[in-house]
């Protein structure tokens, strides 16, 4: 039953292939495919984790499906990514094969979480790829192209990096269950694992592998670009902290990653403050908040702050691009109480203000990044937070207090779906301790 | 023109039970989905060209995406014999011994999926390559 | 009008809070030591009834002065009360952190209030970027006592020198002082009922209040320090207020002068002092503002010149001001004038002599712009009577009661008494005002450019900033695809740099007809397709390293594999070959630097890549022996290449046929838009 949320969007996906005509029912059976997976999530957050060998085939050889603590979550929220962008796209015109792509995106991404191959997370990543390239490809413009062009050369780069280490691993140590690997690594596998590194680094866009983002969110639909924001990068963060803990520790390596990080944040936030277009901004600023959460990983290791982040950045920032994807037609959206009220609470979750989400996971990583004596990118982090902060009111300054250019229309769907994330954001602030809990707990299955 | 319909004629149905072919032996010797789907998809390319776009399009009743997605289903469905009997997915079930098929399985249909999938895609692929020319 | 019931029932609450004292805690987020910690002790007694009277009469004020999109404005000030109200009443830093940026946050929301007003949006930003800065100076100190102490309540912090830095950033920031004075003026651009709360009576305050609190763990060459920031902006203020023309903004200067004043006063240690001239102030500073709101809706000017005498808009209205005037002047019996005193007398002791001097001459220079604006509107001309709105009227006045009223009740406000007898503090402050009266009504204008430049305001930062970035943003975001490659490699070399496996001894080359002659198959079609011209050479030579691929899957035993690779290069041929006529031509080649540059990275990873499969020895293989093993037994095939790809690693194939059916439809949605 792990696998459903894997197989499922497949088949859903591929009966949306069979049957192109009837758009209602595709968009029904998106909603619920989302709803399943958002459930599945849940369920497998229980007390043990789930594993499942697939085909039968026994551990080590075979490939091993696990839900533990991290996964599960991770799955739930796909699940709830789905639910939203489905409800979302309602109100929006969509490209063709909207629905069987967007569900095959979430089928990879879930297959990435779950996986413990290293070569079945190859598999995953390649589709991931192929679905988010296809979406930005459809129904796009010459320069539109352009950016989905970069956006596949820059990621194919990270297929290639990604299955070159995994194939000299695999002829140096013959494994590749992640702790098999890990069990069998040695000294002179260690080109192998950056390899590997680095394409989740690219993956990640962490600097200086960044370009494919800010070159391609905001060429998508406003659903796409959300879907993209809530969970391209995420994947490459999982697998990157994923792999990491599971192999033994390389010093060089997380200092390496750190580095990286703290230039990430800062190129994120001056990238941001000098674009105009509101979703090229957010993608900059998407590439300073990997760089922070990265920075925390390679700092402090897999913690419940780091968790925690992981979880804020998916809600918040998909709601900040769903919310672009309705202001960004440049009205003045002060009359909207519910854009604005929306905005703000999103805003300030990933500017951390507190109470917001975003407070705790900053201050939190930001204390562990000057316990390990990490003491410019401390500052660097500070500066950045602030950055974020005076970024937001940039965007509210230019699009709730600018000028109004013409009519804009609203679907009640769009409004709903940003409500509902703003809702999980607010939960995530009120009950910020039961979560950072639930992450500890998440740590330790 | 006329000497590559003829061609055609004589080496598409080969073609066909080549792929047909391929499929089937492919678990004892070399063979398999993806080679007997190409092959299926050459047949398809040779025949657009001696017979040209219309004629085929006409002829064959399906999308491209229509085999596509039958293709991807039908691997996909293969999975669940697994857990029908238990076990997790893509278990293999086997059954009994069919001739020039060989062992009905779980396995063989999944491969039948592959099967269609590539064929479709080529299919898709010259298709919407050819579509201009109309 | 329920909201502004609201805001002036909080007020009454503030007051009513500043009579008891009580202290809970509401633990939220233990592992940060977040909690909800609450103190009400004499200091933040003393800020409640600041916050509580302004409050009271604030709201109603607002309620009138707002025509449109009133309920929001109101709305987002309650929001700014409770701010403050959280700000001096809490007892653990981050909470205090919590309520400290709601209200940067809302003020910034005020400020621009007025959105249409590009001047009011400017005005806005830069207070947020000031104010948030020094919220950013709360965080370091919340996270140094926690990296400490583990603990964030006020007890438990102690001295450090991050946390003292930090408070420091956070208090001169929100009080504007020197070198942060700036952005209290531009925010003048917002309405006056929300200058007259935030930017004269509570929130600028909250700095000294900062100080104030933390007194005691800041080292005495802080405090020191401390004194001499005040004094600098008191008299860079006073000088600057001294030149202007427009009230509200005068009102602005001398508020930042009286926070510097202040600040030097907490620096000193001068607590009495402090709080008497601090509720004097805000009675005093609050009522002018509101009262110059009512001078504005009626001449809609807030210059000085047109005002005119404040008694032409009515007796209530002119003695109003007439009274606040000379609170602020420090004219017995008002309330000013016992603040004046108690300062004078911690000046006059001369504990620390060049502060004290200036701060003398601090004091002087705003009794002299007092009597400025005394002789520009009292005596000024312009007697023509106006009518003013009615409610509005009462509601800014009231205020005033308590600049007259308060030193009657001096012992319950402060526990102690105001008059202290008649000394040579009084003669001094007699002094004062004569000298500020010659002063203020025989002025010259020599020390006005010098003042201008002392207050650096609208230098256009952030704007500069903002170019800056754009600049960096394209830099940042070539256009080229070659950049990001060269990038994207160039990064990885840097990562693998450290790696640089040697080839490891003992592992042989096995070398032979076939694979040589499939090697170079592949090696001189993947150099020649960088030199062809012609599309239709380059897919033939990419073709080239598909066939020497082949040949090495032949060879080394999958014959599936070769079979698979040399129908997909059929295929891929056919399709080329059948729309080769609708290729475009070839871009021309990058020469130059660049060139030696892709060279350079193709050749470090190329040899990296090399080295890499060359020390990929031949260890055992638990998988490869697995499969090998129970293809047949198991999977009940002989094709062990088949066997992995359906069987073994079925979800593999399944997500890798996903990948080709997105590829077809790809080429469809390309070929559909292009």
């Amino acid at each position: 039953m792990i696998a459903l949320p894997i197989i499922l969007p497949f088949m859903v996906a591929a009966i949306f292939l069979i049957f192109p005509e009837c758009q209602r029912l595709q968009k029904s059976l998106a909603f619920i495919t989302s709803l399943v997976i958002y459930a599945l999530g849940l369920s497998f957050l229980s007390d043990s984790k789930t594993v499942l060998e697939v085909g039968g085939w026994e551990w080590p050889f075979g490939i091993v499906l696990v839900a533990d603590g991290f996964s599960s979550v991770m799955v739930s929220l796909v699940g709830l990514v789905g639910i939203v962008a489905t409800l979302y796209s309602y109100g929006e015109e969509l490209r063709d094969r909207h629905y069987p792509l967007s569900l095959i995106l979430l089928g990879s991404v879930n297959g990435a979480f779950l996986t413990t191959d290293l070569f079945n997370l190859y598999v995953w990543f390649e589709v991931m790829l192929m679905a988010s390239f296809v979406l930005l490809s459809t129904n796009v413009s010459k320069d539109g192209f352009g950016g989905a062009f970069k956006y596949v050369l820059l990621n194919l780069v990270s297929s290639f990096m990604f299955l070159s280490g995994v194939g000299l691993l695999y002829g140096s140590v013959g494994a590749l269950n992640f702790s098999h690997i890990a069990s069998r690594l040695g000294s002179e596998d260690l080109l192998s694992v950056y390899l590997i590194a680095a394409a989740f680094m690219i993956k990640s866009a962490l600097v200086p592998f960044y370009f494919w983002l800010p070159a391609s969110y905001h060429r998508a639909s406003a659903t796409v670009s959300a879907l993209f924001a809530a969970l391209l990068t995420k994947v490459g963060i999982y697998s990157l902290i994923r792999v990491l803990s599971v192999f033994p520790e390389i010093p060089e390596l997380l200092f390496a990653i750190g580095v990286f990080a703290t230039i990430s944040m800062l190129v994120g936030i001056i990238g941001a403050f000098g674009q105009v277009n509101l979703r090229r901004l957010l993608a900059f600023d998407v590439v300073s908040q990997v760089g922070f959460v990265l920075l925390g990983f390679s700092t402090g290791g897999l913690s419940s702050a780091v968790v925690f982040y992981l979880i804020h950045m998916i809600v918040v920032e998909m709601n900040l691009f769903l919310i672009a994807g309705v202001i960004e037609k440049r009205g003045n959206f002060i009359g909207s109480g519910i854009i604005g009220f929306s905005f703000i609470v999103s805003a300030c979750a990933l500017a951390g203000v507190p109470p917001f989400s975003g407070f705790f996971g900053k201050f939190l990583i930001i204390a562990e990044i000057f316990e390990n004596s990490w003491v410019l990118s401390g500052v660097l982090a500070l500066i950045m937070g602030l950055g974020t902060l005076v970024l937001m009111a940039r965007i509210w300054d230019i699009y709730f207090w600018g000028e109004k250019k013409g009519e804009i229309v609203i679907s009640s769907w769009q409004i709903i779906s940003v409500i509902i994330l703003t809702i999980v954001t607010l939960s995530l602030s009120i009950f910020s301790a039961q979560v950072l809990e639930l992450c500890q707990w998440v740590i330790d299955v | 023109m006329s000497f590559v319909a003829l061609a055609s004629r004589v080496i598409i149905p080969l073609q066909i039970f080549l792929a047909f072919f391929f499929l089937f032996r492919g678990h004892n010797l070399p063979g398999g989905g993806f080679i007997g789907g190409l092959l299926l998809g050459l047949s398809l390319v040779l025949a657009l060209l001696g017979f040209g776009f219309q004629r085929i399009k006409e002829a064959i009743p399906f999308e491209p995406s229509t085999v596509i997605g039958i293709g991807l289903f039908t691997a996909g469905i293969s999975s669940f014999f697994g857990p029908l009997f238990g076990k997790g997915i893509f278990t293999g079930v086997w059954g009994s011994t069919v001739p020039f098929i060989g062992k009905l399985s779980s396995v063989l249909l999944f491969d039948v999926g592959v099967f269609l999938l590539v064929a479709g895609i080529v299919m898709k692929v010259v298709y919407s390559l050819m579509e201009e020319e109309c | 009008m329920f909201l502004a019931i609201l805001g002036v029932l909080l007020g009454i609450l503030n007051l009513y809070l500043s009579t008891v004292e009580l202290s809970i805690t509401i633990p939220w987020v233990d592992i940060m030591g977040f909690n909800f910690s609450f103190t009400i002790d004499p200091l933040s007694q003393l800020f409640l009834i600041a916050i509580g009277s302004v409050t009271v009469f604030l709201f109603p004020y607002a309620y009138f002065y707002f025509k449109e999109r009133r309920n929001r404005t109101l709305g987002i000030l309650i929001v700014f009360l409770l701010g403050m109200m959280g700000s001096v009443t809490s007892s653990n830093l981050l909470c205090l952190f919590l309520f400290w940026e709601l209200t940067s946050l809302t003020s910034f929301l005020l400020i621009g209030t007025d959105y249409k007003s590009l001047v009011a949006r400017k005005a806005a930003m830069t207070a947020l970027i000031v104010t948030g800065g020094g919220g950013v100076g709360l965080l370091v100190a919340s996270i140094s006592s926690f990296l400490v102490s583990g603990s964030l309540e006020f007890e438990a912090v102690a001295y450090n020198p991050y946390i003292v830095s930090g408070i420091l950033l956070a208090a001169l920031t929100k009080s504007a002082q020197f070198p942060f004075q700036f952005w209290l003026s531009g925010a003048m651009a917002a309405p006056t009922p929300i200058s007259a709360y935030l930017h004269s009576a509570t929130m600028v305050k909250l700095g000294v209040y900062l100080l104030w609190r933390f007194n005691t763990i800041l080292p005495s060459a802080v405090l020191d320090g401390l004194v001499v920031i005040g004094a600098i902006t008191l008299i860079i203020t006073s000088l600057r207020a001294f030149f202007e023309e427009d009230f509200k903004k005068l009102l602005a200067y001398t508020t930042t002068a009286a926070l510097g004043l202040l600040v030097s006063l907490v620096g000193k240690n001068a607590f009495d002092a402090a709080a008497v001239f601090f509720t004097a102030h805000v009675f005093y500073k609050g009522a002018l503002f509101m009262l110059l709101g009512c001078f504005y809706l009626s001449i809609k000017s807030t210059k000085l010149s047109d005002i005119g005498s404040p008694f032409r808009f009515g007796f209530i209205l002119g003695s109003a001001t007439l009274i606040s005037l000379l609170s602020l002047l420090g004219v017995p019996p008002i309330l000013g004038f016992f603040g004046k005193e108690f300062i004078l007398k911690d000046i006059l002791k001369f504990n620390f002599i060049l502060a004290d001097y200036l701060l003398l001459v601090g004091v002087l220079l705003t009794v002299a712009v007092g009597f400025r604006v005394f002789k520009i509107l009292f005596l000024s001309k312009n007697k023509e009577l106006i009518r003013a709105f009615s409610p509005i009227v009462f509601t800014a006045s009231a205020l005033t009661i308590g600049s007259v009223t308060a030193p009657l009740f001096s012992k319950q406000l402060f526990g102690f008494g105001l008059w202290f007898g008649f000394d040579y503090v009084v003669v001094v402050s007699i002094a004062i005002l004569i000298l500020g009266w010659m002063i203020g009504f025989y002025s010259s204008p020599i020390f006005k450019s010098l003042t201008l430049v002392l207050s650096f305001e609208n230098l256009g930062l952030f704007e500069k900033f903002l170019a800056l970035c754009k600049k960096a943003s394209h830099s940042l975001q070539p256009e080229r695809t070659s950049s990001y490659l060269r990038a994207t490699f160039l990064g990885v070399l840097i990562i693998l740099f450290s790696q640089i496996p040697l080839p490891k001894a003992g592992h042989s080359l096995e070398l032979s007809v076939p694979i040589v002659l499939a090697s170079s198959l592949v090696f001189v079609g993947a150099i020649a397709s960088c030199f062809v011209t012609s599309r239709i050479s380059s897919i033939l030579m990419v073709s080239l390293t598909g066939l020497g691929v082949t040949l090495f899957f032949a060879q080394f035993g999958a014959p599936d594999l070769a079979i698979t690779q040399v129908l997909v290069e059929a295929v891929t041929l056919l399709l080329f070959a059948l729309f080769i006529s609708r290729l475009p031509a070839m871009r021309p080649k990058v020469r130059g630097t660049k060139q030696i540059w892709n060279i350079g990275i193709a050749l470090g990873i190329g040899a990296l890549m090399t080295i890499g499969v060359y020390n990929a020895g031949n260890n055992d293989r638990p998988l490869q022996n697995f499969f090998f093993d129970s293809a047949y037994s198991r999977a009940f095939g002989e094709n062990v290449v088949n066997t992995i790809l359906v069987d073994f690693r079925a979800l593999d194939t399944f997500g890798e046929i996903t990948v080709l059916a997105l590829a077809a439809l790809g080429v469809h949605a390309l070929r559909r838009s292009l």
